[in-house]
C-alpha cells in the first residue's frame, strides 16, 4: 500500500432506512473504490413466499420494510392480479394511489426533516435540526403525521397497513373518514410548499456524474404504481422486460443483490 | 285523533302509522334526544344513531344459532322483524368508555374533577325489547344501589326514554320465556309498539310516554287490530331453549366440582365475548393514562371482563388461575351468587352469550349437564 | 436535577417498523427529546455512543453468528434491555427459516450462499439474554411505547394487558367476524394492543400481536376445522409473523406433524450463566 492510498471506513450509516457501512478507498484524492456494504441480516423472503396463498402475499411482503410497506404491498397486489387476471375498478385504482400518497407524505416528511435535513446543516439529528429551527421542524412532523393519519383511514394503521387484499381493500374506507381529514390536507398544501421552500435555500454540491439512473415514468401522472421503465440514456421498457435487461447480482460484501444493466 | 288535552293515559293503546314512526324519530330529534335503534352494519343489525325510519333495518331478519348469526331478507318489509343482535343498550347506559375523573396540575397544586355525569348525553331508545327492559332494570340494580351509586350511568338513565317493541319471533337461542323476563314487554318502558302490516299497535307506559305520543298523529285501536297484534306477540313464545330458572342457582353453586367444568374448559376460549354482550355483565378495569410531562391525568375506566387472568390479579398472584375457574366464575355469579348480590338471577335469556361465542358454547347446556351429575 | 436517562436503539434482525414507531410519535418526538438522552438511535441520529445505557430498545431477532455474540454486550451495558416487536419477541416472520431447509433457503434467494452469515434459527433476544419487558406487535402500538417509555421513566408497571383482541372489539362496537360472516379470527387467542384493528375491516385477526396468556389455540382451531378450514390453511395461519411464538408453534406443529429446529445459536440464554 503506497503512502498516497487511503481508506475511509464508516463502520454504520446512520439515518437511513435498514443497515449499512461504506468504505471508499482513495489514491490521492482519487476515489479508486466505494462499497457500500449492506450488512442487514437476510431474512429470505422470496424463499418462505413460495407455497404462500396468494391472500397472504400482501401481509407478508409489508413486513419486508416498516418505512415503505405500502411500496411492497401495491408491488404484490398488481404482480398477482396480473398472474390471475384481475382487472381493478377505476376506484379501487384511485384509492390506491391516495393510500401510496399517504405513505409518500409521511416517508418525505420523515427523509426530509429528520433523516436529511441534518446532514444539510451540519447536526446529528432532526432532533437537534429541532433546536434552532423548531418551527420548520414542527411543521414537517405534522405533514408526517397527516401522512399517516390518511394511511390510517385507508389501511388501518400506517406501519403494515391491514386493508390491501388481492382485487382492492377488504373494506372500502367511508365518506365520513374521509371528510374528517380535509383541513389537514388544505394546511398540507401550503404546509407542503413552505417545507419544499425551505429545504431549497439548503447548500447542495455540484455533482454531477456520468451514471446511467433507472426509474419508472409515466405519461399522465407520477409513476406511483404504474408506468414503464426509464433510464437517463434514453433506455425504455416495459414491466415485462425487466428480466431480460437487468441483472441482480451477489457480491461478497453485502447480503443486498445489486440490481445492474445486463 | 289525539291531541295534547287529550292524552293517551299510561296503560292505554293507540295506533300508529309507519309515517308516523318516522314523525316520531323527527320529534324526539327536535326535543334534544338523540335516537337510537337498530340498523344494518357489519352484517348484523346493530343499536346506532339513527335519523329516520329508512335507516331501520326494513325487510330483514336475522338466523341464529350457537356461534353462529346471519342476515336474512324476510318476505315483507317489517321494521323490527329481527330478534336481538350483538349489542345491547349497555354500551349506552355504561359506555365501553369512560372518563371517570381529571387531575391537572397547576401552580396552585393538582386540581382534581370527577365525571359528576351532567354533561352525559340523553337518549331515546327505540326498540327495546323485553329481555332488555329485564336486563336495564338488573342493571338500574347494579349502579344505582344507594350508596354506590355509578354517577355516569345514574344520568344517562334518568335522561333516556325507553321505547320498546315486543318480538313477534323466537330465535333458536332465545330463552326469555323460561327466565320470566319476556317476550311480552310488561314494564320498564315509556312506549311500548307491537308491529302490523301497515304500522304499530302503541301501548303508553308512562307519563313521559304519554306526552311523547302526543305530538304525532294517532288513530284508536279496533278490537281487531288488538287482536292480530296478540297473534303476532304469540309468535315469539315457540322458544326452544330452556334455563331450568328455579334450580339453576343450585345447580350451578353446588356442583363446584364437577367434571363438566373441565369439559367446557377445553372448548371455552376465555375470549370474553359472552361477558361482552352480555346485557347485564357490568365489570370494569379503572386506569390512569398520564401524558408525558405528568401534569395530566386522566382516570379511565373501560369494560373488562371476568374471563381475564388480569381481571383476578391480587397481591401477586392470578385467583383464578385457569381457563375452568373463569368459566365457573361467570356461569355461578351471573346464575348464582347474583341472587345473593342483587336479589335476581343476572341473566334474563337473551341468547346473546350463546350467539356470539366464536365456538357456541350454549349456558343452558351446560346447566343442564351440570344438573345430571348431581342427581 | 440528575442526568436524563440514556436510551439506546438497536436493530437486529428486522424491517425498521418498530422503530419507526418512535419517530412516528410526532406529536410526542420534541418532548421524549426532552425527557431522555438519544445517544444511540442510527435510524435517527449519529450518535452512537457507547454504554452504559439506562434504557435500551431492541428491534429484531437473532438470526447471525454475529448478532448472537452482539446482542450479549449490549445486554452487559443496559439497565432495562426492552425487545420491540414480534422479530423481537417470538423471532418474526423470518423464523420460518425454523421449519425449512437452511441451505434451501440460501440458495433460493443468493447466487453464493458461501458469502451468507446466517444461522438456521431466527430466535427471539430473549432466548439469548434476559430481557425486562417484551413489547409485542408486527409493528408494535405507538401508545404502548409510549406508556413503557413513560413507566420505566417513573418506575411503574407497564399497561399492556394480556387479554384477547375480541374484548377490543366488542369495546369499539366490531361486530364479530367469525360469527357473522364466517371468517376465520385469531383475535380469541391473541394478545390486545392494535385496538381490535383487522375485525373493524371486516377481516380475521392474523395475530400480529403473539399469542394472548393462556391462549386456547385447539379449541379454536377444532372451531376453523368444524366451519370448513383444511389443515394447511390453518398450519399457515399460524405461521406468520408470531410463528416461532411457544403456543402458536406448538398448535402449528401438532397440526402440522412437524417439529421445528430449536435455537442454533451458541450462547443461547440456556447455557448462559447470569451473573
Ligand atoms: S416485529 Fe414486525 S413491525 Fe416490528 S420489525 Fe419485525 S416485522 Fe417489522
Ligand atoms: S372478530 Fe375476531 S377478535 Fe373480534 S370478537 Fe370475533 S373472534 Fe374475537
Ligand atoms: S387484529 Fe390481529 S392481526 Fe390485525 S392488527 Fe390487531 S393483532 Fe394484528
Amino acid at each position: 500500500m503506497s503512502d498516497s492510498t487511503r481508506t475511509i471506513k464508516v463502520a454504520a450509516l446512520s439515518r437511513v432506512e435498514g443497515e449499512g457501512g461504506m468504505s471508499v478507498r482513495l489514491n490521492g484524492s482519487e476515489v479508486e473504490q466505494v462499497e457500500l456494504r449492506i450488512f442487514e441480516p437476510p431474512r429470505f423472503f422470496e424463499a418462505f413466499l413460495r407455497g404462500r396463498s396468494p391472500h397472504e402475499v400482501p401481509d407478508i411482503v409489508a413486513r419486508i420494510c416498516g418505512i415503505c410497506p405500502v411500496a411492497y404491498q401495491m408491488s404484490a397486489v398488481h404482480a398477482l392480479e396480473r398472474i390471475v387476471g384481475v382487472t381493478i375498478t377505476p376506484e379501487i385504482r384511485r384509492l390506491r394511489r391516495l393510500l401510496y400518497c399517504g405513505e409518500w407524505i409521511e416517508s418525505h416528511g420523515l427523509h426530509m426533516h429528520l433523516l436529511h435535513a441534518p446532514d444539510f446543516l451540519g447536526c446529528e439529528s432532526g432532533l437537534q435540526v429541532a433546536e434552532r429551527w423548531p418551527d420548520e421542524i414542527r411543521r414537517g412532523l405534522k405533514l408526517k403525521k397527516y401522512g399517516n393519519e390518511l394511511l390510517e383511514v385507508l389501511g388501518g394503521r400506517a406501519i403494515h397497513p391491514i386493508n390491501v387484499a388481492v382485487g382492492g381493500f377488504h373494506r372500502m374506507p367511508r365518506r365520513d373518514e374521509f371528510a374528517k381529514l380535509i383541513p389537514s390536507f388544505e394546511w398540507g398544501v401550503e404546509a407542503a410548499i413552505a417545507a419544499t421552500r425551505w429545504v431549497a435555500t439548503f447548500n447542495f454540491p455540484d455533482f454531477e456524474e456520468d451514471y446511467d439512473f433507472v426509474s419508472v415514468s409515466h405519461p399522465d401522472e407520477y409513476p406511483l404504481n404504474e408506468g414503464h421503465i426509464v433510464s437517463s440514456t434514453g433506455g425504455t421498457w416495459t414491466a415485462d422486460e425487466y428480466e431480460s435487461e437487468f441483472e441482480e447480482v451477489h457480491v461478497p460484501h453485502s447480503t443486498a443483490l445489486q440490481a445492474v444493466r445486463r | 285523533m289525539s291531541g295534547p288535552d287529550t292524552q293517551t293515559p299510561v296503560g292505554a293503546s293507540v295506533f300508529l302509522s309507519l309515517s308516523g314512526l318516522d314523525d316520531l324519530i323527527r320529534s324526539l330529534k327536535q326535543s334534544g334526544y338523540e335516537v337510537v335503534g337498530p340498523t344494518l352494519r357489519q352484517g348484523a343489525i346493530c343499536y346506532d344513531r339513527i335519523h329516520a325510519v329508512q335507516d331501520l333495518p326494513r325487510g330483514w331478519t336475522d338466523r341464529q344459532e350457537p356461534g353462529h348469526y346471519r342476515l336474512e331478507r324476510r318476505e315483507d318489509d317489517a321494521c323490527f322483524g329481527y330478534v336481538v343482535g350483538p349489542q345491547s343498550w349497555k354500551q349506552f347506559l355504561f359506555p365501553p368508555m369512560s372518563t371517570v375523573s381529571l387531575a391537572e396540575l397547576s401552580t396552585d397544586g393538582w386540581r382534581v374533577t370527577a365525571n359528576d355525569g351532567a354533561n352525559e348525553p340523553r337518549f331515546a331508545f327505540l326498540g327495546v325489547r323485553a329481555c332488555e327492559l329485564a336486563a336495564i332494570a338488573i342493571q338500574d340494580r347494579v349502579f344505582q344501589q344507594a350508596a354506590y351509586t355509578d354517577p355516569i350511568y345514574a344520568a344517562r338513565r334518568e335522561r333516556a326514554l325507553l321505547i320498546a317493541v315486543n318480538c313477534t319471533q323466537a330465535a333458536p337461542t332465545c330463552f326469555c320465556e323460561s327466565m320470566h323476563t319476556g317476550p311480552r314487554c310488561s314494564s320498564g318502558f315509556d312506549l311500548a309498539l307491537t308491529e302490523l302490516d301497515d304500522g304499530f299497535i302503541v301501548e303508553v307506559g308512562s307519563q313521559r310516554g304519554a306526552t311523547l305520543i302526543a305530538t304525532v298523529a294517532t288513530v284508536g285501536v279496533t278490537d281487531e287490530q288488538l287482536q292480530w297484534a296478540e297473534e303476532r306477540r304469540s309468535g315469539a313464545r315457540k322458544q326452544q331453549r330452556q334455563m331450568p330458572r328455579e334450580t339453576a342457582r343450585d345447580t350451578v353453586l353446588g356442583n363446584l366440582q364437577h367434571p363438566r367444568w373441565s369439559e367446557v374448559a377445553e372448548r371455552c376460549l376465555s375470549c370474553t365475548n359472552c361477558t361482552q354482550v352480555c346485557p347485564t355483565c357490568f365489570c370494569s378495569s379503572v386506569h390512569e393514562v398520564t401524558d408525558l410531562d405528568m401534569t395530566r391525568v386522566e382516570r379511565e375506566r373501560v369494560w373488562d371482563s371476568c374471563f381475564n387472568l388480569e381481571f383476578s390479579y391480587m397481591n401477586g398472584g392470578a385467583v383464578r388461575n385457569s381457563i375452568r375457574s373463569r368459566y365457573r366464575q361467570w356461569l355461578t355469579h351471573k346464575l348464582g351468587s347474583w341472587h345473593e348480590q342483587f336479589g335476581t338471577s343476572g341473566c334474563v335469556g337473551c341468547g346473546r352469550c350463546i350467539t356470539w361465542c366464536p365456538v357456541g358454547i350454549d349456558l343452558t347446556e351446560e346447566v343442564v349437564a351440570l344438573a345430571g351429575g348431581s342427581t | 436535577m440528575a442526568a436524563k436517562p440514556r436510551l439506546a436503539v438497536f436493530k437486529f434482525a428486522s424491517c425498521d417498523g418498530c422503530q419507526l414507531t418512535m419517530l412516528d410519535c410526532e406529536d410526542e418526538l420534541l418532548a421524549l427529546g426532552e425527557l431522555l438522552d438519544i445517544v444511540h438511535f442510527l435510524e435517527a441520529s449519529d450518535r452512537a455512543e457507547p454504554g452504559p445505557y439506562d434504557v435500551t430498545l431492541v428491534e429484531g431477532s437473532i438470526t447471525t453468528p454475529d448478532d448472537a455474540e452482539r446482542i450479549r454486550h449490549i445486554r452487559q451495558q443496559s439497565r432495562y434491555l426492552v425487545t420491540i416487536g414480534a422479530c423481537a419477541t417470538s423471532g418474526g416472520i423470518q423464523a420460518l427459516r425454523n421449519w425449512a431447509d437452511h441451505e434451501d433457503f440460501l440458495k433460493a434467494v443468493y447466487a453464493s450462499p458461501q458469502y451468507i452469515q446466517s444461522l438456521a434459527t431466527s430466535t427471539a433476544i430473549a432466548e439469548h439474554v434476559p430481557v425486562d419487558f417484551e413489547l409485542r406487535g408486527c409493528p408494535i402500538d405507538k401508545r404502548q411505547l409510549l406508556d413503557v417509555v413513560q413507566s420505566l421513566l417513573h418506575g411503574r408497571k407497564p399497561h399492556t394487558p394480556s387479554h384477547s383482541v375480541c374484548l377490543d372489539c366488542k369495546r369499539r362496537g366490531t361486530v364479530c367476524v367469525m360469527v357473522a360472516q364466517g371468517i376465520p379470527c385469531l383475535g380469541p387467542v391473541t394478545q390486545s394492543g392494535c385496538g381490535a384493528l383487522c375485525p373493524a375491516y371486516d377481516r380475521g385477526c392474523y395475530g400480529c400481536f403473539g399469542p394472548s396468556v393462556q391462549p386456547n389455540l385447539v379449541s379454536l382451531t377444532t372451531q376453523f376445522h368444524a366451519t370448513g378450514m383444511a389443515t394447511p390453511d390453518i398450519v399457515r395461519g399460524l405461521r406468520l409473523f408470531n410463528a416461532y411464538a411457544p403456543e402458536f408453534r406448538h398448535e402449528s406443529e401438532r397440526l402440522a406433524g412437524d417439529r421445528a429446529r430449536e435455537c442454533d445459536a451458541p450462547t443461547a440464554i440456556a447455557e448462559e450463566v447470569q451473573s
